[in-house]
């Protein structure tokens, strides 16, 4: 079943020096129970797409297209009052930086229990052993101390696991993921990813894991997409995904995570585009080997091929 | 083989805290190191946030003073004796972060002419731009770009230009801390691929300190891996990571999830968080996180040994 | 290989101006581009007084004193007799010469203390910033007023009154900027080529310390007015006949009631003058922040 479905979402932000199309007419669903990936560099419009399934683009950016379908809701006609009802309790998310994101002047156990206090009107100190039961469930080691830690009293994976607790605490249908393990070490970052397998199973959840780190995604997500300047490139298992890329981009970006000793690494010439004014045709032509004359022209439609979608001249067009 | 760069018993302690009565809390970033560097060779010191591998780089770079020990550059002590010009210019770093090692304020042409004329002091006007925009051509960029200011570059020509830049003074030895951490992962491809052909071309010396291994397997002759302030683990590159000898360096080998099988000799993985640099653990500092710590290994005094040709351990007990 | 750069191109590209777009967003901001305008008229019409001023500003005729404005007079005249009009025009170009030169006195100071105690830090820093700590217990105005006692009164020691007593606000400025400054990579890197001290402190850290500084003067212009006009007011400031604004309100007060003119009309000056300046530094402010101009909506520009 599917628990989310976007459809057609354009958000762009609206700068003196002209529009940028963050995220340019994209459209995929997210299963009951899968992990979605969603991968691409920096300006591919990943994060935008992130936080726009919550509604939390500010001005000068926009929803100006599209539908988020949640549970037969379509989240962009909702008004800010229902949004923040499903906001932390049926979708919520995690944050690439904990630091940001947790009040350093508050104890880790306060700020969990505040989800609880938000969204069930509970006093705060009736939740905190409910609070002290998920911070064993995240693997906080001592949780009853713990939760009169204050942030900076943690370390970075301490503080992520609190993030993901405060995530799971009212058992969400879906949970969003924005680079939660970038700013981590990498020892730390297989445990978390651990951790949040475990979550989803025990929840029964979605996620929606965005990162730029290809080699963790092949080691948590069930469904991989790849985004290149806004624009959706390739969609499909992770498995296949990886096996057989399919999109000159992403062979590119697979080849690129490869151990090579003493060469000439491969890579992929020249830089991202500008968002502003992208590439005629296919985004990426100025940047692939495989280009011909029609990728300059026109834009490649996503068409599905061997139980996957991909954005690429390459494969002709759908029957 | 020749050292160009040696450091001998280095020690750095920052202050964490000092009060007025009770004792001073040290920051035991750099504790009793050793580390040498040849000629034409590239060692990578890895290490997680924390490990202190960037103040190390910092001292060997000559911009540290150390509290204890002595960096000989060339057989010269350059804290004793002091650094002269010449040698200031023969020991150049590469940044994390082009966004701040470049000055927003300065057009790329002055970024570089300032390198410039501190070889050639009295050059004319158009002959620092044609010699700016050699060394443009060397790392591969336009010479449209001397005319722009840094937030007009993307992030891997702002790189390219710290390299030029570092290149400039025609150094003999590159300290590169994490020069790639900060980029895209179809850029880092790009940059990594420069500075192996320019060490190949320029026979120069680089300490290059990262956290990731992919990079590390492909510029680097030998491996220095650091844990919390002290190197637990080095030889040749081949060596450390086919015949990995110190659980530490075991572990971060299986943490990242597409490490080839060849190099996942030991499946181990570390429990727990990290310790803080403020008060180390006794013994072995990793036994608190290590999956085969001994009872012993509260008490054992870490020193390096050798165990094949050219390859060090601090721990004896991975086999 | 050999490079070499054509030389139209090299010629072109070093006239490129090297104005950025800050112009564009100052100018967006109309309230204060209108400020600027007001600001540079006022300027122009105190420098060129002796051409403009229907009267001589010290020609006076004590029978008309306080007499109301008319047409002949489109100010009225003060309190002996002196054509108002002629006296607020000649009076700018003390009132806001005073606060030009004061601040830039200042600033002098104030910037290379604060970058000395910045850059360098310990024990020189300390002593520089006890001693900003002792000038900054008393209110500017106190400050400014116990250095005019001490240096007598006149233009000159008007100027080093109020210009030194914004030294230590632009110390603590200035320091602050260049803590934040001075552990970037790139004056690192300067370090690293060998670079000396007073090189990257005048190309690596000064140029990108400068934009605040630069709108902080605009707020301190408008406030060295209030106080020179203030000691003005008080007498301390310069010695009558001199049309100075804040002077010629002190000898105006007493007749508040009958003529309200006579303290109206410069009051009113001192108030544009002043409020031009903060806004004018308000609209610096954004422009000069490249992170703000990042995020204003096309639509407004």
């Amino acid at each position: 079943m599917k628990i989310l479905e976007v459809r057609n979402l354009k958000v762009y932000y609206f700068l003196h020096r002209g529009i940028v199309k963050a995220v340019d007419g994209v459209s995929f669903s997210v299963e009951e129970g899968e992990i979605l990936g969603i991968a691409g560099e920096s300006g591919s419009g990943k994060s935008t797409l992130a936080h726009s399934i919550l509604r939390l683009i500010k001005p000068p950016g926009e929803i100006v297209e599209g539908e988020i379908i949640f549970q037969g809701k379509d989240l962009t006609k909702l008004s800010e009052d229902e949004m923040r009802e499903i906001r932390g309790r049926d979708i919520s998310m995690v944050f690439q930086d904990p630091n940001t994101y947790l009040n350093p002047i508050m104890k880790v156990g306060l700020q969990v229990a505040e989800v609880y206090e938000a969204h069930q009107n509970a006093k705060i100190e009736t939740v905190l052993d409910k609070v002290v039961n998920l911070f064993k469930k995240v693997k906080i080691t001592d949780p009853e101390k713990r939760i009169y830690s204050y942030p900076h009293e943690l370390s970075g994976g301490m503080k992520q696991r609190a993030l993901i607790s405060m995530a799971v605490a009212l058992k969400p249908k879906l949970i969003i993921l924005d680079e939660p393990t970038s700013a981590l070490d990498v020892t730390i970052q297989l445990e978390i990813v651990n951790l949040l397998k475990e979550m989803k199973e025990e929840l029964n959840a979605s996620m929606i894991f965005i990162s730029h780190d290809l080699e963790l995604l092949s080691e948590i997500t069930d469904k991989l997409m790849i985004m290149y300047a806004g624009k959706v490139v390739e969609y499909g298992s992770t498995k296949e995904v990886f096996n057989n890329p399919k999109h000159p981009y992403t062979e590119a970006l697979i080849n690129s995570i490869k151990y090579i000793r003493k060469d000439t690494l491969p890579t992929i010439e020249g830089e991202p585009p500008s968002l502003i004014n992208p590439p005629n045709g296919c985004r990426f032509h100025p940047r692939c080997p495989k280009k011909f004359d029609i990728c300059d022209k026109t834009e490649p439609s996503l068409i599905t091929i061997d139980g996957r979608k991909v954005s690429c001249h390459l494969y002709g067009e759908e029957e | 083989m020749k050292t160009v760069v040696e450091g001998r018993d280095i020690k750095k302690y920052f202050i964490a805290s000092k009060s007025l009565f009770g004792k001073t809390e040290y920051v035991r970033a750099v504790d009793h190191v050793d580390i040498e560097i040849y000629d034409n060779s590239v060692l990578a010191l890895v290490g997680e946030s924390g490990s202190g591998k960037t103040t190390l780089g910092r001292i060997l770079a000559g911009i540290l003073k150390p509290d204890e020990g002595s960096v000989l550059f060339k057989g010269i002590d350059i804290y004793r004796d002091g650094l002269t010009r010449d040698i200031r210019h023969k020991i150049q770093v590469i940044f994390q972060n082009p966004d701040s090692s470049l000055n927003p304020r300065m057009r790329i042409l002055d970024i570089l002419g300032e390198a410039i004329k501190e070889i050639e002091p009295t050059i004319s006007k158009d002959d620092l731009e044609d010699r700016a925009a050699q060394l443009l051509e060397n790392v591969n960029l336009h010479v449209d770009h001397l005319y722009k200011y840094p937030h007009e570059l993307s992030g891997g020509e702002k790189q390219r230009v710290a390299i030029a830049r570092a290149l400039a003074v025609n150094p003999e030895f590159i300290v590169a801390d994490e020069p790639v951490s900060a980029l895209d992962i179809s850029i880092r491809a790009q940059i990594i691929n420069l500075l192996n052909s320019i060490q190949k071309r320029l026979r120069i010396s680089m300490l290059y300190i990262a956290h990731d291994l992919r990079t590390v397997w492909n510029i680097s002759d030998y491996v220095a891996v650091m844990y919390l302030g002290k190197i637990v683990e080095y030889g040749e590159t081949e060596k450390v990571f086919r015949n990995v000898a110190h659980p530490y360096t075991a572990t971060l080998l299986t943490s990242a999830p597409l490490m080839p099988k060849e190099f996942r000799k030991h499946e181990i993985y570390p429990v727990g968080e990290p310790p803080s640099l403020i008060d180390p653990p006794s013994g072995c500092r990793f036994h608190t996180r290590c999956p085969i710590a001994r009872e012993e290994c509260k008490k054992l005094d870490m020193k390096l040994e050798e165990i094949e040709d050219g390859h060090y351990t601090a721990c004896p007990f991975l086999k | 290989m050999e490079v070499r750069i054509e030389e139209k191109k090299r010629k072109e590209r070093r006239e490129k101006a090297l104005f950025g777009q800050w112009w564009r967003i100052f100018k967006a901001n109309r309230v204060a581009y209108v400020s600027l305008y007001i600001l540079i008229g006022i300027t122009l019409i105190s420098l060129f007084a002796d051409f403009i001023a229907p009267y001589s500003p010290y020609e006076f005729d004590i029978r008309r004193a306080r007499e109301p404005p008319s047409l002949e007079h489109p100010f009225g005249l003060d309190e002996i007799g002196r054509d108002l009009l002629s006296r607020v025009i000649h009076g700018g170009r003390y009132s806001i010469g005073i606060a030009y030169a004061a601040v830039f006195l200042g600033a002098s100071i104030g910037v290379i203390l604060g970058l000395i105690s910045g850059y360098y830090g310990g024990i020189i820093d300390d002593i520089i910033q006890r001693f900003t700590d002792a000038m900054l217990s008393l209110p500017t105005i106190l400050l400014a007023i116990a250095l005019v006692t001490v240096l007598g009164v006149g233009v000159t020691s008007l100027i080093i009154a109020v210009g030194l007593s914004t030294v230590p606000i632009y110390i603590r400025l200035t320091r602050g900027l260049v803590l934040q400054v001075r552990n970037m990579d790139y004056v690192l890197a300067a370090k690293i080529l060998g670079k000396r001290d007073t090189y990257i402190i005048f190309r690596h850290i000064l140029p990108n310390i400068a934009s605040p500084i630069i709108v902080q003067s605009t707020y301190y212009l408008g406030l060295t007015i209030l106080i020179a006009s203030g000691l003005g007011f008080l007498g301390l400031g310069v010695p009558p006949p001199t049309p100075e604004w804040g002077a010629m309100i002190g000898r105006g007060r007493e007749f508040l009631i009958s003529s309200p003119h006579i303290v109206a009309f410069p009051g009113i000056f001192i108030l544009i003058t002043a409020l031009c300046f903060n806004l004018i530094g308000d609209g610096l402010r954004d422009a000069l922040d490249p992170k703000m101009a990042k995020y204003i909506r096309r639509g407004r520009i």
